[in-house]
């Protein structure tokens, strides 16, 4: 199965944040939300990074107390392990225990960030392809 | 799988005079004066920050870019200054640049 059947509306629909954001607000917002990563826009409505669960988790281990005085974007992940939709969902499954992703960042040839691929959605479909093969 | 960036402010160039391999950095800062990092045996990390451009300016600027530029390498390799290797660097180059991103919101 190629990644693009897995890239789905839902998967798109990723939340952002400004660059000003403390990273209180940016936790308020991935907890309100449910969601596992946030892009970070700067003034001109531009994604120049990604937060994820893991990048707080990171930042509070390496910043302590100090960790409520930075902003949002000196946490923020700029560079990014990913796979593009043509790629099959072994390939995914390998970068992502290889680089303990959650989330897969898909990307097109034309540097296009289309979406992000969770583990339920790599479990699921890897499910379905062995139902598939023997059920 | 890819390595992709938000930011591609690092370029791979060839020096015109010794023809080695050299980083170009693209600063952002509002002032001439190019910043390259090359390799280097002179110190223990292994590479190092030069500036060309007009002295008086370089003098005037020096310790912003030098400061602005291991910052952006800090931050991009989540490593400490003493811990970056100039082949860490290079592959930061080798990156995709994330040029838009399709959401829904």
């Amino acid at each position: 199965m190629r990644l693009n059947q897995l890239v789905t509306q839902d998967t798109k629909n990723i939340k952002s944040i400004a660059d000003t954001a403390t990273i209180y607000e940016a936790a308020d917002l991935i907890f309100t939300n449910g969601a596992t990563s946030i892009l970070v826009l700067n003034k001109a409505k531009r994604s120049i990074g990604i937060v994820t669960e893991q990048d707080l988790v990171l930042a509070i281990k390496t910043y302590k107390q100090k960790i409520l005085e930075l902003k949002i974007t000196e946490i923020m992940s700029v560079d990014l392990m990913a796979c593009t939709p043509e790629e099959q969902i072994d390939e995914a499954v390998r970068v992502m225990g290889e680089y303990k992703i959650r989330n897969l960042p898909i990307i097109t040839d034309s540097g296009n960030l289309s979406g992000f691929i969770n583990l339920n959605a790599v479990a699921r479909a890897q499910l379905s392809n062995i139902i598939q093969r023997w059920g | 799988m890819i390595r992709c960036t938000f930011s591609d402010a690092l370029k791979v160039k060839e020096d015109p005079v010794t023809r080695n391999i050299i980083v170009n950095f693209e600063h952002g800062f509002r002032v001439n004066i190019d910043v390259h990092i090359a390799k280097t045996e002179e110190n223990k990390i292994g590479w190092r920050i030069n500036m060309h451009g007009n002295s008086e300016v370089i003098k005037a600027t020096k310790k912003e870019l030098f400061e602005h530029t291991v910052h952006y390498l800090e931050k991009r390799l989540r490593k400490a200054l003493n811990k970056i290797s100039f082949e860490d660097i290079i592959l930061l180059t080798q990156a995709k640049a994330i040029k838009s991103v399709t959401r829904n919101e």
